[in-house]
């Protein structure tokens, strides 16, 4: 099979600190709405969906995560597999910024992907709709932090005004299949040892 | 419901005999249980094979009872007519053949029917003779009463077959008929079995003829293992006498020479790793010599695709052309028709289901498979109904949306069985099914069932509350009673706020009321001046640390309960015209205040997420209080801090607690999560990070909470709660769930769905059933030192059969031998497993016994 042609699930993880607007953008992505209701996030929560890219039908299962630093050491569970990070902060909150550097070294650290220099990430900075003096991050900086972590796909979103929210999802979902390219996503995937010590299973999904 | 179709194809009809010559049977049954009238009374109400199936009486028109040919017997299978050991009875069960006649019979004799008649013999002996030509006559079984059967095999139509696992002692096998009839199940006490002990010295030794055999290159197919338990030997006989197909809707079902139609409804898998391509499809399949024991098709079932199912159903749709290696149509087809489930809203997965199960052919098979898939077959409106209660939401991986369905229809089962019960009245089996988690344990451990002393129904009142204290507002109960009455009862709303402030210790319990007010007065100065430390303070509020916790505080704080009347509102006053936060009130204001005098209150201390879940509900029931609500805030984060730490070690300790727990208790469940990855117990985080309160409603919450405070069973009875909820789903969790995520997204989508009143009672009886556990451990422990004779060891020879298990899973095996070379011997080996199996006895771990503290 030619990884053309191969089944597509993306494990995207995202990740911010809390209030930042994590749990509000997934939702305005998979469910179109947003809502003053969602409780901060414990644990953790994946919602799937499913798009078209490039006449591919690409299912992502996009991960919720709490956002304070201390439970990211219950990361490992999850962030393994991982296809892509979503990096969140909110532009009227600097330190939600400053704090995008040790959320990608900390994931870089618990995924543990194979090829760490080049591994997707999407940056997104939230709550635009708010009044331009609030604002504690411009864009100018964010651009050039993003330039320098190797030029992370940047956006800005409201996920209150549902503010380019699609389109930071699907560079999100871009990224991770131009990145699979011809490794074998599923190789990251937690039960790959399990997957590969039956013979049987080898006839899905996977060409090696 | 109906049981199999009215006849077998090729039997015209049964006669139905005078059950006269059956009375000398029961009435000796009936004396043996008569001491205990309401079991009797309970196992009459059941399925008795007198009423209800049709006997036999061999060839027509002739009186004269012939001797029949016994051809297999085997000793020790019981009937448990009620859930009390003492009415259990053993009996024979056998295969005989009348005169010279084809139609074989498969009867079950109570061993008190024939003790001291030559016929007693002949029974012991066909058990315990192998395979013999020999002929061995007996009186023809009688036929079927209340308490015995005997039935041609030809009028069988399926056997349902629960094999021992090491949390269900006693395998099981359930007989239906044609026309209907299910007899009680037959349970095979193997420990007790002759024919089982022999046959374990033969695996024994065949164990050590396969080690051998390894190691010298060969492939030990030639050895012929025998059965691990009664029913598979059973189930091996019936293979001589009847085509038995495995159904592979319900693994646990064989279907008895089955029609074509049945084949075809029963060959269509439901799940990808049950649709091992099967020849019965193609009517292949072989009367006798079929590789298919229940251990091989165990086996195939584990070896079968473990990938999520969502990963595959979107390859075998999206490329149907490309049929991969591994993959025949057959399978391509389950996994294709799967990805309609998965995909397609919420018609689909009705379609899917229904035209399986809503096919007339698959009506006589409805009530041999799970309650759950078989609620697929109701009618339509039934199932909106069922996906709304259910939340089922646009898409959901096709497991999980699976499970939840089976969840919502087994609960609407209890609901409605638990209406009958109300119907029908005690000494009905009832009691078996209320704690539906403790079925499980209780044939593990040979315990008593305990029973949950909770009776919510009478939640303690305010006058009643009142009655407890003396004139000078001194409770007269002592302390450990009112608890153990709050442990029972709960509260009522209104007494709460007089209630709480003692389980939170506030007051202490046995103050009075001038003492009270004294303390209030000082609690109040306490607080003040806790709250001026970082109101009044304007150094600190230019600090990092005030920023940060404020910030976090704040934002958490508006997230929290913002439908409850008490916070739903929102007004001006607080709320800046253009706020990055969602509005606020005056109560989530005074909400943020006490956390951030208790988070001030010392140098160290930090707001953490989930703090503002434990506060709220204390608030409300403070009615707003701000320092009575502070008080019991400190006091439950005491009882919780350990969750809020910053490495997480305490929810690491909880959690690894709670996983040693569930080995004890439920090791097929641990077993289960261990394969899904799911061992890290995460999906129970949110659950004990802030004790439930997101998966219960804000009600259900102060049910839960009072009860956990009052530490009458135990600082840690949060923890049996959290078992009771995984046990409660146990079954749809080993069915249905194979992946973390899965696991995951289930239990996170259990929310909102909880009986908590029934989860609590579970608990209770878990906790009891766990201190029985750690008991019998104990004593299990003392024997064991004390006798060196691994005969006597009644539990560590128990072990032994289980040790043997993997044995039949090939490659698993030995996964926990010495390495090898070390038991050459037959005898060394057998030593080996005993030495291991000693190791294995349901021991307790030392750390788990802090949860009885
Ligand atoms: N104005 C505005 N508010 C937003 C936006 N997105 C989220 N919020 C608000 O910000 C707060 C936090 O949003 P969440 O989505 O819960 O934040 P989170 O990142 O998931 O937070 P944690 O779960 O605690 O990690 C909520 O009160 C949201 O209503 C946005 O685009 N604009
Ligand atoms: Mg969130």
């Amino acid at each position: 099979m030619s990884s053309s042609r191969r089944k597509v699930l993306l494990k995207v993880i995202i990740l911010g600190d809390s209030g930042v607007g994590k749990t509000s953008l997934m939702n305005q992505y998979v469910n179109k709405r947003f809502s003053n209701q969602y409780k901060a996030t414990i644990g953790a929560d994946f919602l799937t969906k499913e798009v078209m890219v490039d006449d591919r039908l690409v299912t992502m299962q996009l991960w919720d995560t709490a956002g304070q630093e201390r439970f990211q050491s219950l990361g490992v569970a999850f962030y393994r597999g991982a296809d892509c990070c979503v990096l969140v902060y909110d532009v009227n909150s600097a330190k939600s910024f400053e704090t995008l550097d040790s959320w990608r070294d900390e994931f870089l650290i618990q995924a543990s992907p194979r090829d760490p220099e080049n591994f997707p990430f999407v940056v997104i900075g939230n709550k635009i709709d708010m009044e331009e003096g609030k604002r504690m991050v411009s864009q100018k900086r964010a651009m050039t932090w993003c330039q320098s972590k190797g030029n992370i796909p940047y956006f800005e979103t409201s996920a209150k005004e549902a503010i380019n929210v699609e389109q930071g999802f699907q560079a999100a979902c871009k990224n991770a299949l131009q990145q699979e390219g011809e490794a074998d996503i599923y190789s990251d995937y937690p039960d790959a040892i399990k997957i590969n010590s039956h013979d049987a299973d080898q006839g899905y999904g996977c060409a090696c | 419901m109906g049981g199999g179709p009215a006849t077998p194809s090729d039997v015209d009809s049964l006669d139905d005999r005078s059950s006269e010559d059956a009375v000398e049977v029961s009435h000796r049954i009936t004396t043996r249980t008569a001491q205990d009238p309401l079991g009797a009374r309970a196992y009459e109400g059941g399925s008795t094979w007198g009423e209800r199936a049709s006997s036999y009486d061999g060839e027509e028109g002739t009186g004269e009872p012939k001797r029949a040919r016994l051809l297999y017997s085997k000793s020790k299978v019981y009937l448990h007519p009620t859930s009390y050991l003492r009415d259990n009875i053993p009996g024979f069960i056998s295969i005989v053949q009348l005169g010279t006649s084809t139609d074989y019979l498969l009867a079950w004799i109570p061993e008190a029917s024939i003790e001291g008649t030559p016929d007693y013999e002949s029974y012991v002996l066909v058990e315990l003779s192998s395979d013999s030509e020999q002929t061995t006559l007996v009186t023809p079984p009688p036929p079927s009463s209340a308490h015995a059967f005997s039935i041609p095999i030809r009028t069988l139509y399926s056997l349902q077959i629960q094999p021992p696992t090491l949390s269900a002692w006693f395998g099981s096998v359930t007989f239906s008929l044609y026309g209907g009839d299910v007899f009680p199940p037959l349970y095979f006490h193997d420990e007790e079995s002759r024919s089982t002990v022999l046959d374990r010295d033969r695996r024994a030794a065949a164990l050590g003829a396969l080690g051998a055999d390894r190691r010298e290159g060969g492939n030990g197919a030639g050895i012929k293992v025998p059965p691990s338990w009664g029913g598979e030997a059973l189930l091996g006989q019936l293979r001589q006498y009847a085509q038995i197909v495995r159904s592979q809707l319900e693994p646990s079902l064989f279907l008895v020479n089955p029609s074509r139609s049945d084949l075809e409804v029963h060959s269509t898998a439901l799940f990808e790793d049950e649709a091992v391509p099967s020849e019965a499809m193609q009517g292949m399949r072989l009367r006798n010599g079929d590789a298919e024991s229940m251990s091989a098709g165990e086996r195939s079932r584990r070896e079968g695709k473990r990938n999520s199912i969502l990963h595959q159903s979107l390859d075998a749709q999206e490329y149907p052309d490309e049929v991969g290696p591994g993959m025949d149509n057959f399978t391509f087809n389950v996994l294709n028709s799967f990805s309609r489930i998965t995909r397609g809203a919420r018609t689909a997965a009705q379609t899917a289901a229904q035209s399986v199960l809503s096919h007339p052919l698959a009506k006589p098979i409805l009530k041999n498979i799970p309650e759950p898939i078989a609620q697929f077959a109701t009618a339509p409106g039934e199932l909106t109904r069922l996906q709304e209660t259910a939340g089922v939401g646009a898409y959901d991986a096709a497991r999980v949306y699976l499970a939840k369905w089976a969840r919502v229809v087994a609960e609407e089962g209890e609901r409605a069985r638990r209406a009958e019960v109300v119907i029908s009245g005690p000494g009905g089996r009832a009691e078996d099914t209320e704690v539906g988690a403790f079925e499980v344990l209780s044939s593990t451990y040979k315990i008593t069932r305990p029973k949950s002393t909770r009776a919510s129904a009478t939640p303690i009142v305010d006058t009643e509350w009142a009655a407890w204290f003396d004139d000078h507002g001194k409770l007269m109960l002592t302390e450990e009673e009112a608890k153990k009455r709050i442990f029972q009862r709960g509260l009522a709303h209104d007494v709460r706020r007089d209630v709480w402030p003692f389980l939170l210790n506030v007051f202490p319990w046995d103050s009075n009321t001038d003492e009270r007010k004294a303390l209030r007065k000082e609690k109040t100065a306490i607080y003040e001046s806790l709250k001026a430390k970082w109101a009044n303070d304007e150094e600190l509020q230019k600090t990092d640390r005030y920023a940060e916790e404020s910030h976090r505080v704040e934002i958490d704080c508006r997230r929290t309960d913002r439908t409850h009347p008490m916070f739903a509102s929102d007004d001006e006053d607080f709320n800046q015209a253009d706020s990055p936060h969602p509005p606020s009130n005056a109560h989530v204001k005074s909400t943020q205040e006490i956390l951030l005098s208790y988070v001030f209150a010392t140098e160290s201390r930090d707001y953490v997420q989930g703090m503002s879940d434990l506060l709220s509900p204390i608030y409300v029931v403070c009615e707003g209080d701000q320092v009575m609500a502070y008080f019991a805030f400190e006091t439950l984060m005491e009882r919780m801090k350990g969750n809020f730490l910053r490495d997480q070690s305490g929810m690491k300790g909880q959690l690894t607690l709670l996983q040693g727990l569930l080995r004890t208790m439920d090791v097929q469940l641990y077993k289960h999560l261990e394969e899904c990855g799911s061992l890290n117990l995460f999906m129970c985080f949110r659950w004990l990070l802030c004790s439930f309160k997101r998966e219960l409603s804000f009600d259900q919450t102060l049910q839960l909470w009072e009860v956990l405070w009052t530490d009458y069973l135990g600082t840690n009875f949060h923890l049996f709660v959290a078992l009771a909820i995984l046990e409660a789903h146990r079954d749809v969790i080993i069915r249905y769930l194979r992946e973390f995520d899965e696991v995951l997204k289930y239990t996170t989508q259990l929310s909102q769905t909880l009986d908590i009143e029934a989860i609590m009672a579970d608990a209770e009886v878990l906790f009891v059933t766990f201190r029985q556990v750690v008991e019998a451990s104990d004593c299990q422990r003392a024997a064991a030192a004390a006798s060196t004779d691994p005969e006597k060891g009644g539990m560590r020879r128990r072990k032994l059969v289980v040790e043997k298990e993997p044995e039949e899973e090939g490659a698993a095996y030995p996964p926990t031998l010495p390495p090898k070379g070390k038991g050459k011997e037959v005898d060394g080996l057998e030593k080996e497993v005993v030495e291991l199996a000693v190791e294995e006895v349901p021991q307790v771990d030392e750390e788990l016994r802090v949860l009885l503290s």
